[in-house]
Formats: C-alpha cells, structure tokens, sequence
C-alpha cells in the first residue's frame, strides 16, 4: 500500500528510538540548550563511550538529537520540542479511539 | 486480566494507545456491529470503504480531511480484527479484539457482556517491538 504523505510526522521511527530504557537514560541526561560529548555522557552513566555514542546516533536519526563537531570533538544535543508530535500523536489518536468507541457503544447498544 | 497475551504485548510497546470497554451483548452481536461491512461504517469513521475480508484495501474518510488508505491485515470472526492505515502520525497498526466477559456461576440472571481491546500503534513502534516482546504474529502485521 502507499505510505504515508510526505508531510505526516513519522511518529513510529521517535517511539522505536524511545523503546530502548538505556536510550531513554541517554536522552534524559541531555540538558536544554546545553551540549555535551559521549565522552562527557559516558563519565555519568554505567555504559561505555561506545555504547553511548551508539544511543546518540540512534537518538539523531529519530531527529531527537542534533550533532555537530567542535574541533576534534562531536558534541550533542537535545532537539527542542523532539517530542512534540509523538506525544501531540498519541494524545489524539487516544482522543479519536475514545470518540469511535463511543459511537460503537451508541451502535452497539441501539 | 488479560485472556490474550498479545494484547499486552503490542499494548506495551512505547507509543501503543490501548483502550478497553465492555459493551452489553453476546460477542457474535457485537461483532457484527464493530466488524461486519455494515458495522464498520457505524462507527471507525464517517466514511469506510473497504471490504472486510484480508488483505482488502479501501479508505476511510473523517468530516472534511482526506481519504486515509487502510488494508483488513486479519480478520478472526467473533474474535479479532486488525487495520493498517495512515494517519496524522504516519503508518499504524489498529488490533480490536473481543472477548466474552466471565459471569459468575451463581448469577444465572447475568445478561451476556464482551470485552473490547482496542490498540493502535505506529508501524514504526512496532517493528521495531517485534524485535523484543511482540513474536511472529506481530512480525507479520509490521510486514518486518
């Protein structure tokens, strides 16, 4: 089938990055409007720089996190709003289920 | 109490919406309201243009906004229906599933009640779920 129209959100590729509880410790560490190195990451969390670098990768391509080299260092940080649309989704999708079944009650119960 | 465990597993994947109601009636009655062509167009949108059978392909259309594609990935008559459509947020997978709601045996006057689970999840969420608690079953919805 199509898939969705280019200008849709997709919502699905923020809540697969999001599934994975560590990656989720990673984005939770970044401060607003402050960037750090996986270096600096790694110091605060019980996984390597490797495996943060990895989770910041992740996080990047989701669009939840920018990078951007200073001299020889990569630093990251959290893309304001990341968020927004997967949580603006999941607030009316549960919105629209909750009208549709209420009208299925009404149908049902007619 | 769940009576089917993919609910669950599906329903517990960041970003799934779950939603559970009982409505009254058998579940033969109320699956042919939720899931008979007819019953359908009752309910999941303004307008639904699709066979009930899988692998069907039509649209469904809500007020003024635009003919959404949606596919039947499966349909379990009495038990299970599952949706693939696309909306606001991209591609999702829609589960609805009935089950009969347990009367206690000293109730004998207890009139019959189903169970509805209802999940919507975004495709991506769920691929990306097969690979840890969802299993084969829902691989195949993803179409991994």
């Amino acid at each position: 089938m199509s898939g969705p129209p280019e200008t849709a959100p997709d919502v699905g590729r923020v809540f697969a990055a999001l599934a994975d509880e560590t990656r989720r410790g990673v984005l939770r560490r970044l401060e607003p409007g402050t960037s750090v190195t996986a270096s600096a990451l790694a110091e605060e969390l019980p996984i390597s720089r490797q495996a943060v670098a990895k989770h910041l990768r992740a996080l990047a391509e989701a669009g939840l996190v920018t990078a951007e080299r200073v001299g020889r260092e990569t630093r990251y940080r959290a893309v304001p709003g990341g968020l927004d649309d997967a949580a603006a989704w999941m607030a009316g999708a549960g919105a629209r289920w909750d009208r549709r079944l209420e009208r299925l009650r009404r149908a049902v119960a007619g | 109490m769940p009576t089917d465990p993919t609910h669950d597993d599906l329903a517990d994947a960041v970003g799934a919406v779950r939603r559970e109601l009982e409505l009254d009636g058998p579940v033969d009655r109320v699956w042919e309201r939720l899931a008979s062509a007819e019953g359908l167009g009752g309910w999941l949108a303004d307008e639904v243009l699709v066979d009930v059978r899988p692998g069907a392909e039509g649209v469904v259309r809500d007020g003024d906004g635009p003919a959404r594609p949606v596919r039947v990935e499966e349909v379990l008559p009495g038990r299970r229906l599952a949706l693939r459509w696309t909306d606001e947020g991209g591609e999702s997978l829609v589960e609805l599933t009935l089950t009969p709601v347990p009367v206690p045996a000293e109730d004998d006057d207890a009139s019959p009640r189903t169970r509805l689970v209802a999940i919507e999840i975004p495709l991506g969420a769920l691929r990306r779920a097969t690979a840890t608690l969802a299993g084969p079953r829902a691989a195949a919805l993803a179409g991994a």
